[in-house]
């Protein structure tokens, strides 16, 4: 199981929390991958906002699922289309009912109030300076 | 609002609709209903299949994720997209996909509620 007991780095926390000064961003989480070669685990560093318990884990692990589909996705469209338009991808976009997952392909994510319809540009190009 | 209406959205270059046969439980491949714009018989079935898988993925993270958690209300997902290095592919539940000029930086929220609206084209 992932843990999250490892205390974040304080600038990269610092620069998640200012996430939250963004109308419409609600929470923000970071996560990276082990090193170890036997184990390709997900750890989950960071949560904060209106989050609670596992869920910034189940995130973190969904995620690195969809950057994986999404960039297979990419280089397929680039060897359809012999151009390179579409790969690398930068973040990918969940709309779910109330809230949605943007996550940016540094292993960054913010959860945003529909409500609101915050910029998904600008919230995009914020979490690629958070590394 | 007609497949081709989504053309004059700021950003768009490129939209299809797509059916999936046996849809529910079932996985069928994607049947392109309609196309317009810059792309190509394959390109669209290859982001119909690929924005198909990612919508199944999405939807059962989402459902879990409500399931996991106290008020989170993901699910059901409305819209995925992705932002490539040049161009963008946005997808809704009435599987409408359109391909974006990310120069252009359209109001995701505005163009997601537009294709949701978009009528059934001819199969």
């Amino acid at each position: 199981m992932a843990s999250n007991t490892e205390p974040p780095a304080p600038d990269g926390q610092e620069r998640l929390r200012e996430l939250l000064s963004i109308p419409g961003v609600v929470g923000a989480g970071k996560w990276q991958i082990s090193r170890d070669p036997h184990f390709h685990l997900v750890r989950y560093e960071v949560e904060i906002g209106d989050l609670s318990g596992p869920v910034g884990w189940w995130i973190s692990n969904f995620s690195e699922i969809n950057l994986m589909v999404t960039e297979a996705q990419t280089i397929d469209y680039d060897n359809e289309t012999r151009t390179r338009s579409f790969h690398p991808p930068r973040m990918l976009l969940l709309r779910g009912k109330s809230l949605s997952l943007l996550t940016h392909a540094n292993r960054v994510y913010a959860i945003l109030d529909n409500a609101r319809r915050p910029d998904v540009w600008h919230v995009a190009t914020r979490l690629e300076e958070i590394l | 609002m007609t497949l081709e209406d989504l053309l004059d959205q700021r950003g768009v270059v490129s939209v299809w609709q797509w059916s999936v046969p046996h849809a529910g439980r079932s996985f069928g491949t994607p049947t392109i209903r309609h196309a317009a714009g810059r792309t190509s018989p394959e390109l669209a079935e290859l982001g119909a299949i690929y924005m198909e898988l990612l919508a199944h993925l999405a939807n059962f993270e989402a459902s879990l994720l409500d399931r996991r958690s106290a008020g989170l209300e993901f699910s059901p997902v409305e819209a995925i997209a992705f932002e490539g290095s040049r161009y963008s592919v946005v997808a809704t539940g009435n599987r409408v996909a359109v391909v974006l000029d990310n120069r252009e930086r359209p109001d995701f929220w505005e163009l997601s509620e537009s294709m949701s609206r978009t009528e059934d084209s001819p199969p």
